[in-house]
């Protein structure tokens, strides 16, 4: 990220070549959540395996510490080896996966995945989710997060499915509203469309 | 703003893969209205997206995870372990294998079993020859080519190595397949009667079955065999090397096989064909002019005892050519350089 960033991570990734366990502490709290997420959503394999491949890649770097020369940032050498990791994998499981277009699609270029900026998204997120009505909250959280239909929700907590649609639709006009002098701060990280 | 409302229900629903095809049409005139419409779709599709992978995020559990890791430290990863079984498997494995191969060894000296001399018969440019193999199988080799062979055939094929052209009259013994090695390509027969041509310098291997059955086998791992159907369709198979590619061809077979009594036969054929099969014949080197090369001129004829000047006299007298030999001059190392021919128009 920033060269001040750069240099701090440098700093405590010679204190790993020695052997200091809290450094490796810090890079594993500050980089291991987004690599699972990354190794998951982004090259789509699920949960426990992903987990495996960046533990692998953890385990490698401990072992490894001392034979490393990491010149650049130890943010990109462990995205680009979760993301060699998960295509071996891919490519054992089906021979033909277009391999160029999830390189195209996923650049490791996304910084949404540290660690810092998961602290910075998390504080402004919940300013956000503040703002809504708990009833509104509640139903916004089991249809974004626990991937439920309206239909399924209106069942759930005994509504009627239009109720839930104009929840969700309120729910959604006010984060907007709310999270709008951040966006161009969300943008920064520039981030895939899942949709697509 | 119940119209906003309405394309914020869209979005919501469509976030979930929910949209029928009316809807998603909805949402995409309303996207395709304004470039602002879709800055503020982009924004909310960030939104939710954000808000979903934080919520995947803080859930793993970090301090579980970590304790872990840490466990694993100084063990090697997984997929090395494997490797390591393996190699302990191989060298488990690797002992009796060598105390077998060392007996049969031990036993094959014992029992006075040769180990075959590899031969190899060569013709210059200009000569053609006639061998037998161990097996009986008659090999006539064309000029400028070199057939390398075991003196005896021992196991369980017959393997010989041709560069250049030749026609093979296999022995029969369907037990013990007999191939012939092109550098990068094997053809399998039993017995049967072919022509081969693999001039180095050329950029096609060209196979002719006259009698049997014979098959094209790829040296390269895994690629697929290309049988060759018998004879009496009269198919020349033409293989490019570097392509990999062949196509099978209905050709004359007097003209595939004339070289072995001794004739020369062109049939229709274009000036680079003439020059090459014409200058390994006469151990010559032959260049049409430009012009010739152009033309598109195609050339037939067939000779038999004549000499190089023979030839040439009666190819300007049945074609619109003429010719200029360069003689020979002695090179710097005391040998002597290929005639030299030139073809051009008259």
């Amino acid at each position: 990220m920033e060269t001040g960033n750069q240099a701090k991570e440098l700093f405590i990734f010679e204190e790993l070549k020695r052997g200091k366990e809290y450094a490796f502490d810090f890079f594993f709290n500050y980089y291991y959540p987004g690599l699972c997420v990354y190794a998951q959503k982004i090259i789509e394999l699920p949960e426990p395996e992903a987990k495996d491949i960046v533990q692998d890649v953890f385990v490698k770097l401990w072992n490894d510490r001392k034979k490393l020369d990491v010149q650049i940032s130890v943010r990109s050498y462990l995205f680009v080896a979760v993301k060699n990791k998960c295509f071996d994998v891919l490519r054992k499981k089906k021979r033909s996966v277009k391999l160029q277009e999830i390189t195209h699609q996923h650049d490791i270029a996304d910084e949404s995945f540290d660690g810092y900026v998961l602290c910075e998204l998390e504080i402004i997120f919940d300013n956000g989710l503040k703002k809504l009505p708990d009833r509104c909250r509640e139903i916004f959280e089991l249809s974004r997060l626990q991937g439920l239909k309206n239909r399924e929700i209106a069942e759930k907590l005994n509504l009627s499915e239009k109720t839930v649609e104009n929840q969700m639709t309120k729910a959604l006009r006010i984060l907007k509203e709310e999270l709008k002098d951040y966006l161009p701060l969300l943008a920064l990280f520039e981030i895939f469309h899942f949709l697509r | 703003m119940e119209d906003k409302d309405y394309i914020y229900h869209l979005i919501t629903i469509e976030f979930n893969n929910q949209l029928d095809a009316s809807q998603k049409l909805e949402l995409q005139s309303w996207l395709d209205s304004s470039l602002a419409n879709q800055a503020e779709y982009n924004a909310l599709i960030k939104i939710l997206n954000y808000h979903q992978r934080l919520h995947q995020m803080k859930r793993i559990n970090i301090d579980r995870d970590l304790s872990i890791v840490k466990k694993r430290f100084g063990q090697l990863s997984r997929s090395k372990k494997l490797l390591l079984n393996f190699q302990r498997i191989a060298a488990i494995l690797i002992i009796p294998l060598i105390i077998y191969a060392a007996w049969n060894i031990f036993d094959r000296s014992t029992t006075n079993e040769k180990i075959a001399l590899l031969k190899s018969s060569e013709t210059a440019y200009g000569v053609r020859s006639q061998i037998q193999l161990s097996d009986g199988t008659k090999v006539w080799l064309n000029s400028g080519t070199k057939l390398t062979y075991p003196d005896e055939f021992i196991g369980q094929t017959r393997e010989v190595k041709l560069e250049g052209e030749a026609y093979f009259q296999v022995e029969s013994d369907p037990d013990h397949p007999f191939y012939v090695d092109l550098n990068g390509f094997k053809v399998k027969a039993t017995g049967t009667r072919f022509n081969i041509s693999n001039y180095p310098d050329d950029k096609d291997i060209l196979a002719y079955l006259e009698h049997g059955k014979i098959a094209l086998v790829s040296s390269v791992e895994g690629a697929p065999e290309i049988q060759l159907k018998p004879l009496n369709e009269k198919e020349l198979l033409v293989l490019n090397k570097a392509l990999r590619q062949y196509n099978l061809q209905q050709v004359d077979g007097k003209k595939q096989t004339a070289w072995m009594k001794g004739t020369l036969v062109f049939k229709n054929d274009n000036t680079a064909d003439v020059a090459t099969r014409l200058g390994r014949w006469f151990n010559a080197e032959i260049v049409f002019d430009d012009d010739l090369q152009k033309s598109g001129y195609v050339f037939t004829a067939t000779f038999k005892q004549e000499s190089l000047e023979e030839a040439l006299k009666l190819l300007s007298y049945s074609s619109p050519v003429k010719y200029k030999i360069i003689s020979t001059s002695q090179l710097g190392d005391s040998s002597f350089s290929k005639r030299k021919v030139i073809i051009s128009k008259k």
